[in-house]
């Protein structure tokens, strides 16, 4: 019973409750997701170029899109080192403690952002236990835009440190030993052998971080200081608007950050279908 | 170039996986390590390639300490059971990893790399698929391949941890004969592991029998078939019957038959005897043998095989001249024409 | 097993667990640190009244009002997807799955302004919606939306990888053996997966009871009526209330460690029970 139109199934199954399960998953999503996210995009598309242009492309917001994406590039880099270094640490070595710290890396999917970002602040304001070290030495981070990095790299850390761990975890040891009887060393072992075996994990990890960062708020909007063109985060924008009631403004920028967030699905999806294949053995 | 252990000893935990072993390779030898899982002889190889190294003794590669090691410092080509391919490089890039990983001062030119990856690409006779990647290739040739690689650091010994392991039955036979003429025609020192003594006595000039990680035995194939040294040995080369025996004088007595023995001393007492399945006559009830009763006749072969049982049960394997006479549920006694008796365990 | 040939000198290793923890130690376990460092900073007494108030209290109901509607709701969907996913063949199943995913990709803010957008005054409902006299913007219905939204993939992603690789086989017998549809799934199914879907759930409930950015669109910030708990800490930390808003966020932290701890013990004991370890 193959039936040809549209979303059915491709083979019949003596399992009931395919039709019950399909609709809920279906009604829910509509419902929950996609109708609501359209209409981000229909209001979008009524407002005109000129309406949409004057918000969501005026030099204040492609500040604060530059802001958020640099800030987050730059965040997810930083984890990306890091998250990697930490991956195979706990992978590779014994150490004393290692499962806390294993469940440590998991703060930030646990702790709220905006206990993250209220901490944060504390802890690099000019009085603050990092801040009183850090501010004499003219590196302040708490309401600059350094304060920002500090807050996406918190948020991202497990996001790399979790896409790379199994990859790594299941690397067999027998293709770098193998790598040794041939005469390499331990650094281009890594180099040749094992990075490009985790590399689509790592950029994965990396793009996960990206995107998350990009549109985080509760753990920034804390530190960052939120001056306009300066260190104004695009989520902040939209807020923004919609304190002075105009919803068709934020609206705007909320579309074009929604486009940047699928461009984002998009390549994540494309690198973890990288990560499959080079995996097959 | 030799190799040479010298009373090796290697524990994992409480595991002893070699209790001093000592082992030399000559020149040009094919060697196999022969033993059932847990023997040994996987560490063995691995302590010789410098993956792992032993607790005691000494290893010697061409007259040269090696002991101490690195594995990347050895020149030894070492083959994986799983063969360990780089499965992000392209069958060329796997063959010439070696090469491309040597110190600037002795890498060769990229073009000599070249030149050296498609004769070994021609070797092994994968000239056409060196642009291929590990995951599009049978088992058969990612074998080929993990060797090609291995050679391509021109090695100073080859080793092979169950080359045939993880491929089915045609496929195997065929590598097997291949893999030796290649070591012919390199004239390299080859030690290579595996747990099946058909092909270790089929493809090795020596074999080196192991259990419980020690050595039971190192000979020639046909000197392993004709005088195993233990009854481990014996019974591990496979196809012999076992029968309790008595031994006086040095002879073996089995249900009356009185014979020499063919295995090396064994001391008075109860034994177990070893007879393979040709090594009987068939004899009418109620002579001096074994009395059993005949099961089964399997037509396998060019000659019937028996399948009979003694009154307490355990089958004895014979292969007879003709069994057109005989039927199922006859009695008969087993006459031992050769006999290998080794102290009971 | 690994050996010599395949690790690295004892220096770069330690040198190695030295930057990773320390990367770790400043960047995670100090601003854990920071927030009962803040929250006790001017002692017990002022701790206590700062989670004691009124309105602080009034926050921690709304939190949990929201999400004990939020995470059943999204037990619900998520046991419906991945049984839809996993047990059927069907066409587009990698499109319902990305979409599935999708709500991990919005920004929070987003999240919150698509139901203003919907059900807000000048929304396509609104006007319909103050008809008939109900409030969803700028009450509990806003806050339950918002967060069912960012937490929508939490047990879905979960159970979707563990489902695939049980298989088919222990429903099709227990069908096979005369089972009813729902029995199968209450006999067999559920326990096959009922860690992952704990683990799925404890994530789910951590991010529900944390959610900021799309509640703080949603909420009309109204204390003791409208905040929850991460929204009452805002207001807090924005009168320069320093003490009581990480007193209140030292409730919060607390859940997270909870939360951290009880997800480790899964993992621990129930390993090869979970599946795609995937956040």
């Amino acid at each position: 019973m193959n039936r040809r139109n549209g979303l059915l199934q491709r083979r019949a199954s003596i399992i009931p409750g395919f039709g019950l399960t399909f609709g809920i998953t279906l009604f829910a999503l509509c419902v929950l997701v996609l109708v609501p996210l359209s209409a981000v995009f229909v209001k979008t598309a009524g407002m005109g170029w000129q309406a949409y242009a004057d918000v969501a492309l005026s030099s204040r917001a492609l500040k604060a899109y530059k802001l958020s994406f640099g800030a987050s590039a730059i965040a997810a880099s930083i984890n990306a080192v890091f998250g990697l270094m930490t991956a195979w640490v706990l992978v590779r070595y014994d150490f004393a403690g290692k499962r806390v710290i294993s469940a440590l890396v998991d703060l930030p999917f646990a702790l709220p952002t905006a206990v993250a970002g209220i901490a944060l602040t504390a802890l690099y304001a000019p009085n603050g236990w990092l801040g009183r070290w850090l501010v004499p030495h003219g590196i302040e981070v708490a309401f600059h835009p350094l304060g920002i990095v500090v807050a996406l790299t918190f948020v991202g850390l497990p996001f790399v440190v979790r896409t790379v761990e199994p990859v790594l975890a299941d690397l067999g040891a027998d293709v770098e030993e193998a790598a040794a009887s041939l005469g390499a060393s331990r650094f281009q072992t890594f180099r040749r052998v094992i990075f490009p075996a985790i590399a689509p994990a790592l950029a994965t990890g990396f793009a996960l971080a990206f995107a998350r960062a990009v549109g985080e708020y509760g753990s920034v909007i804390f530190i960052a200081g939120n001056m306009p063109y300066k260190s104004e985060i695009a989520p902040l924008l939209i807020i923004i608007q919609l304190e002075q009631f105009n919803y068709a403004g934020a609206t705007a920028i909320a579309a074009t950050m929604l486009v940047a967030s699928f461009l984002l699905l998009l390549a994540i999806n494309l690198l973890q279908g990288w990560q499959r294949r080079r995996m097959a053995s | 170039m030799t190799v040479t252990a010298t009373d090796v000893v290697k524990s994992f935990g409480n595991f002893a996986a070699l209790n001093g072993v000592s082992l030399d390779a000559r020149p040009g030898e094919f060697l196999a390590l022969l033993g059932p899982s847990g023997s040994g002889k996987t560490t063995l190889l691995r302590i010789l390639a410098g993956l792992d190294f032993p607790d005691s003794g000494r290893i010697e590669i061409g007259g040269e300490d090696m002991s101490n090691a690195a594995a990347r410092d050895r020149r030894v080509g070492f083959v994986f059971q799983h063969y360990a391919l780089f499965r992000h490089m392209t069958v060329a890039d796997n063959i010439g990893f070696g090469l491309t990983v040597r110190p600037r001062a002795t890498r060769p030119p990229r073009r000599e790399i070249a030149r050296r990856v498609s004769e070994l690409l021609d070797l092994v006779q994968l000239s056409h698929i060196g642009g291929r990647y590990p995951s599009q290739l049978s088992g058969g040739q990612r074998q080929r391949v993990a060797l090609a690689r291995a050679l391509a650091v021109e090695p100073r010994i080859l080793l092979l941890d169950e080359p045939f392991g993880a491929l089915d039955a045609k496929v195997r036979k065929d590598l097997r004969r291949w893999l030796r003429s290649v070591h012919d025609r390199m004239g390299l020192t080859s030690v290579f592991v595996t747990h099946d003594q058909e092909e270790a006595l089929d493809l090795a000039d020596r074999v080196v029998v192991m259990d419980h990680g020690r050595i039971e035995q190192v000979d020639t194939p046909e000197a392993l078939w004709d005088r195993p040294a233990s009854a481990f040995v014996c019974d591990f080369l496979g196809g012999a019957n076992r029968i309790a025996c008595h031994v006086s004088g040095g002879s073996v007595d089995i249900g009356g038959v009185r014979l020499p023995n063919s295995a090396p001393a064994c001391g008075d007492g109860p034994a177990t005897a070893f007879v393979r399945p040709h090594e009987f006559a068939l004899a009418e009830p109620g002579t001096a043998g074994v009395p059993v009763t005949l099961r089964r006749i399997l037509r396998t072969g060019a000659r019937p095989a028996l399948e009979t049982a003694t009154a307490d049960g355990s089958v004895l394997e014979v292969i007879a001249d003709a069994a057109d006479h005989l039927a199922a549920g006859a009695a008969l006694t087993l006459v031992p024409l050769a006999v290998r008796a080794y102290p009971a365990a | 097993m690994r050996n010599n040939a395949t690790t690295e000198p004892a220096w770069l290793r330690w040198a190695l667990i030295t930057l990773a923890l320390g990367f770790l130690a400043l960047n995670l376990l100090l601003p854990l640190l920071a927030v009962f460092g803040e929250a006790l900073r001017k002692g017990i007494t002022a701790y206590v009244a700062g989670i004691r108030e009124p309105d602080a209290i009034a926050a921690l109901r709304l939190t949990l009002t929201v999400a004990a509607i939020a995470v059943p709701l999204n037990i619900i969907i998520g046991l419906a997807a991945s049984w839809a996913i996993a047990k059927f063949d069907f066409r587009w199943k990698s499109v319902l799955i990305t979409l599935i995913d999708l709500p991990f990709s919005v920004s929070p803010v987003v999240a919150g302004l698509i139901y203003v957008l919907l059900f807000g005054l000048q929304g396509w409902f609104g006007p319909w919606l103050r008809a008939h006299d109900v409030q969803v913007i700028f009450a509990v219905p806003g806050l339950v939306l918002a967060t069912v939204f960012v937490t929508f993939p939490f047990v879905a992603r979960e159970l979707i990888p563990l489902m695939e690789e049980q298989g088919r086989d222990e429903e099709e017998a227990a069908l096979s053996l005369g089972a009813s549809g729902l029995s199968t799934f209450w006999h067999v199914t559920l326990p096959n997966v009922r860690w992952g879907l704990m683990y799925g759930v404890l994530l789910c409930n951590a991010r529900a009871m944390g959610e900021f950015g799309a509640v703080s669109v949603v909420s009309g910030h109204i204390r003791g009526k409208t905040n929850t708990l991460p929204l009452h800490i805002e207001i807090l930390y924005n009168e320069y209330n320093f003490v009581a808003a990480f007193a209140v966020a030292s409730i919060l932290a607390g859940l997270a460690l909870v939360t951290l701890v009880a997800k480790s013990l899964l993992e621990w004991r129930f390993a090869g029970q979970l599946a795609g370890r995937g956040h």
